[in-house]
């Protein structure tokens, strides 16, 4: 009896391998299209054209990959360009979390399906950290920004966007209720908004937020530029401000932003496997580690599994906002 | 600083240098006078090329396509109606004219050194503005960007001389076209009727490929013949006299070259709202010309096209003050830099001071070498016009929507431009400026943005208009141009009365 | 209140315009106060300059006053300053077909297909070259759009809606 199974699992083992065998024999096939949610010169076409070069080395450097702008729809139409495509690894595309989850979180129209998605690894985060500007801001620091009687002001992009969202669950946890002046079409639109005093503080990525910080020379000290009040995160602030973390909002410290590359829903799992070996190898190689250090956009590598269990733990998080993001998109003044 | 710029010089001097520069040049050029592709593609499609190369290398090339692309795109906008860039938008009305009676050689000659110019002082005033440039950045807030476009709306309107009435209709159909999609400050999407390519919004440049080159090619379907009307002598098409007429309207280049390097300046308002204002500017100085303006007057190719190539200059302003692009090309080129792990913003330019000399001095050489070979090879360009527009039809259309697909490689872009091209067709049928349409356009969303942002900025205070120095400027401005279709009519009565005295 | 015959043609273009601006602060009330502001405004400047425009066209006093008012010029010399080319709207609609068929094409079957026959179809049938002109041009742009799109810069040129989705 027990003999029978086995064979029948090692059939059905040896049939699967049979099955899988030519896809992996072709793959990696000559040309994988890393697609890019946005236009050119953003985050995101930035850190996927430098990433093609490396994810190629480790794929066996045959395979061409070409880096394709894919904006419309704030993000949308290249998710749902990839989930159409055929399953066998050809089309990758880096999601930015949570905003591409967006849709499905409230319900909308999307195309494609972030729980349906095949992970393949994370590549970086960001985390925020709230700045105010230096010379202009009301604020010296967080516990002014919490006593205040008059309403804060903060330049964000429009509701329904990351920042938007980070910002609204942020303060809603913190207890104060600010007025968004938002339009602003990037965040460095409206850091630059903070700097020249449209609003009183904002939200930034810690990232970008670095080169926007005072110059040391003399002469240019009258633009004092921004300066951090409150950083987002459970360990210890890298500027010496006080974190959310220290004053007892442990919860906040998963806002942020992650970047996390998928493929093809029911791509088989040995092209998958090749991808997320090679995808890890390539966000941990010495070179690219170095030179998102020196850019200040840090790699944060996680392999398949963690990434999707990432992405699920976002999904059930945001979840719990839903209704505060369905109003925060229709909602106007 | 002085160190800085001989060390860009260096750096420029070698053969290989100047061979990358060279073919960034080239490179600029042709993807400026193909519809749909531009400078912003160009430096996107460059990006693989630089992995191997040296930081400064990259910025060669980078500046030799960016100096480029608006040279290359007034060759299309002059010869056949088909702006390359969207700025050169603004270069059809009188360019196209001037092809049309057999005066392309001038236009284009004219096009190009003033274009050599404008760019050559837009560079010259970021250097002259690097230790002021943060507070000229920080001067626009969005109440001044409310009074900018509001300018920007009337001295346009105005212009369009004669036909203002219309000029103001089609304005409004292009402020209702400019509302259609997202909205950023509610994130609303209005006017998509359901559908997912409208979410977006109407892009600028498949509707302008539409509303300018589809649209002449039909135009001249119904025409036939040559779009050159006049059976050539080639004497009245001498391509010196367009040189020529750039120093002898040196003030038209000069104001021009002003407004690129100004409205460059200014984060997200860009090269077509600087080559369009600094036409209708161009209109408003000459109240009684010598030719109507949109009849082919070489001063309105002179004004936008030194506009256009001033900005480049003048959109590095933010880029190197703040980190933050002035245009579509600066966020790429920007990334460019990220690649090569550097950061932009002040660090840039307290670090790598010979990095933006070397960019200084690959703009400024770059637009000349463009002009340079513009000028040589502008000979055989002309004979585009001579040829039978039954050739010239259905390879323009075809290209010209090929590019409208390539931009975002959008197929409802090309349906976009089908779509525009007959509006396009019926303007120009009717006599309706497409000056207006075009500019309203690009200006209504900034008009919208600007005025709700700063009503939320001021809560609900209309007091923010005419409490800050600049925007009360900018609504002085708006009122003098308002007042000058009286006066025009003025000089122009003035102008017949002398004549008839002169008799 | 007559429109002359030569002016009727923009008539209808205008009436066309007017029923576009209609459609559009129709839909503009199904948003908030925030979304409609302002479109609404522009949308009810654009009636009366409309309708102005049209009585500019009548052969009344008051329109010849608009026309003086705003271009400087009487109806007649606004006539005289018109595109002098005759075209009818037979004519028109023929040139629209082929380039609707153009796009309607690219839109089914792709750029590849499409670009060489209209090109071709073009110089023989409205041009009226030979059957080896017109297909040495064909071949020209189609080499032209393959090298430089296809080969240069990589763009995978839009295969027609069954291979775009599905392929």
């Amino acid at each position: 009896m027990i003999g029978k199974i086995t064979t029948s699992v090692l059939a059905v083992g040896a049939a699967a391998m049979l099955a899988s065998s030519p896809a992996m024999a072709d793959y990696p096939r000559k040309k994988i299209t890393f697609l890019i949610a946005y236009g050119p010169g953003g985050g995101f076409d930035t850190i996927t054209r430098k990433l093609g070069p490396y994810l190629k080395k480790y794929l066996g450097g045959k395979v061409t990959i070409v880096a394709k702008n894919l904006p419309g729809g704030r993000g949308k139409k290249a998710a749902q360009f990839l989930a159409k495509r055929k399953a066998n690894g050809s089309h990758i595309l880096m999601f930015n979390m949570p905003g591409h989850a967006m849709p499905n979180i409230i319900g909308e129209k999307a195309g494609y399906d972030v729980r349906k998605i095949d992970w393949l690894g994370r590549v970086a985060q960001f985390r925020y950290v709230i700045v105010t500007s230096a010379s202009k801001g009301k604020y010296k620091n967080i516990q002014e920004v919490l006593k205040s009687k008059s309403q804060i002001k903060i330049p964000i992009t429009g509701p329904g966007t990351t920042g938007y969202l980070a910002s609204a669950i942020l303060w809603n946890a913190l207890g104060v209720q600010p007025k968004y002046i938002t339009g602003y079409k990037s965040s460095s639109r409206y850091a630059l908004g903070v700097i020249r005093g449209d609003g009183d503080l904002t939200i930034l990525a810690k990232g970008s937020f670095k080169k926007y910080i005072s110059s040391k020379k003399k002469k240019r000290a009258a633009f004092k530029d921004l300066k951090p009040i409150l950083e987002i995160t459970n360990g210890k602030s890298e500027f010496g401000v006080p974190t959310t973390g220290e004053m007892g909002q442990k919860d906040l410290s998963i806002l942020g932003g992650d970047r996390i590359v998928g493929t093809t829903p029911g791509t088989p799992k040995a092209i998958k496997d090749q991808l997320a070996t090679a995808l890890y190898k390539a966000v941990t190689d010495p070179e690219f580690v170095a030179w998102g250090n020196k850019v200040g956009r840090p790699v944060a590598p996680l392999n398949a599994k963690d990434a999707t269990k990432l992405v699920g733990e976002l999904f059930s998080y945001y979840t719990q906002y839903k209704d505060l993001l369905a109003a925060s998109n229709k909602k106007t003044r | 600083m002085f160190e800085a710029l001989i060390e860009g010089i260096i750096n420029l001097g070698t053969p290989h240098s100047l061979m990358l520069l060279a073919a960034g040049s080239a490179v600029g050029l042709l993807f400026g006078a193909i519809p749909g592709l531009g400078g912003t593609t160009a430096v996107a499609l460059l990006i693989p090329l630089t992995f191997g190369m040296e930081p400064w290398q990259a910025i060669i090339l980078m500046g030799g396509v960016m100096a480029a692309t608006s040279t290359g795109g007034s060759v299309s906008a002059i010869l056949l109606n088909t702006p390359g860039i969207a700025p050169n938008a603004a270069t059809t009305f009188d360019g196209y004219p001037l092809a049309q009676q057999g005066k392309a050689g001038m236009a284009i000659g004219a096009g190009a050194t003033a274009s050599a110019l404008g760019g050559v002082i837009g560079v010259i005033s970021l250097v002259a503005v690097i230790p002021i440039m943060k507070a000229i950045v920080l001067l626009f807030t969005p109440p001044e960007f409310f009074m900018l476009a509001i300018f920007g709306l009337c001295a346009i309107a105005v212009s369009s001389g004669d036909r203002l009435l219309q000029g103001l209709i089609t304005a409004i159909i292009g402020l209702m076209v400019g509302f259609v999609g997202y909205y950023d400050v509610t994130s609303t999407v209005r006017y998509d009727f359901g559908i997912p390519l409208l979410e977006d919004g109407i892009k600028l440049v498949p509707a302008l490929i539409g509303l300018f080159a589809i649209s002449e090619m039909i135009n001249l379907a119904m025409k036939g013949g040559s779009i050159s009307q006049e059976t050539a002598d080639v004497k009245i098409s001498r391509i010196s006299d367009g040189v020529k007429s750039v120093f002898k309207n040196w003030s038209t280049m000069l104001v021009g070259s002003g407004y690129g390097t100004f409205i460059g300046a200014v984060p997200g308002v860009g090269g077509t709202v600087a080559a369009f204002l600094s036409y209708s500017t161009q209109v408003q100085r000459d109240p009684a010309p010598d030719v109507e303006y949109g009849e082919g007057n070489i001063k309105g190719v002179i004004a936008p096209e030194s506009a256009n190539n001033a900005k480049d200059g003048g959109s590095l302003i933010p880029t190197l003050a703040f980190g933050i692009p002035g245009s579509a090309e600066t966020a790429v080129f920007l990334g460019v830099l990220v690649l090569h792990g550097i950061e932009p913003g002040q660090k840039l330019l307290e670090d790598h001071q010979d990095l933006v000399f070397t960019l200084v001095v690959a703009l400024t050489v770059s637009a000349v070498f463009a002009t340079l070979v513009v000028l040589i090879l502008a000979k055989y360009m002309v004979l585009l016009t001579k040829i039978s527009v039954h050739m010239l039809i259905p390879t323009v259309t075809v290209v010209a929507l090929v590019g409208a697909f390539a931009l975002n490689t959008e197929i409802g872009d090309v349906v976009i431009a089908f779509i525009f091209a007959f509006i396009g067709y019926f303007m120009i049928r009717f006599n309706y400026p497409r000056v207006t349409f075009t500019i309203a356009i690009v200006l209504g969303s900034i008009t919208e943005l600007s005025f709700h942002q700063s009503m939320l900025i001021s809560d609900d205070q209309l007091s923010i208009f005419y409490t800050r120095g600049i925007s009360v400027f900018l609504f002085a401005l708006t009122i003098l141009s308002l007042a000058f279709p009286t006066f025009r009519r003025k000089m122009k009565e003035r102008k017949l009365a002398k004549e008839e005295a002169g008799k | 209140m007559r429109i002359p015959e030569q002016r009727q043609p923009t008539a209808w273009y205008i009436l066309i315009i007017l029923a576009f601006v209609v459609l559009f602060i129709v839909t503009s009330y199904k948003y908030n106060l925030t979304d409609r502001m302002f479109p609404l405004m522009v949308g009810y400047f654009a009636v009366p300059l409309l309708l102005m425009d049209l009585l500019s066209l009548t052969d009344t006093k008051i329109g010849g006053q608009i026309s003086l008012f705003f271009s400087g010029k009487s109806q007649k010399q606004v006539d005289e300053d018109a595109d002098p080319t005759p075209r009818t709207l037979g004519q028109e609609l023929i040139i629209f077909v082929w380039m609707g068929a153009l796009v309607l094409g690219i839109y089914l079957i792709g750029f590849l297909p499409c670009t060489p026959v209209f090109v071709y179809c073009w110089m023989k049938y409205r041009g009226g070259y030979s059957v080896r002109q017109s297909a040495y041009l064909a071949i020209g742009t189609i080499v032209f759009v393959y090298v430089l799109f296809e080969l240069i810069l990589q763009y995978e040129l839009y295969p027609g809606i069954f291979l775009y989705w599905y392929g």
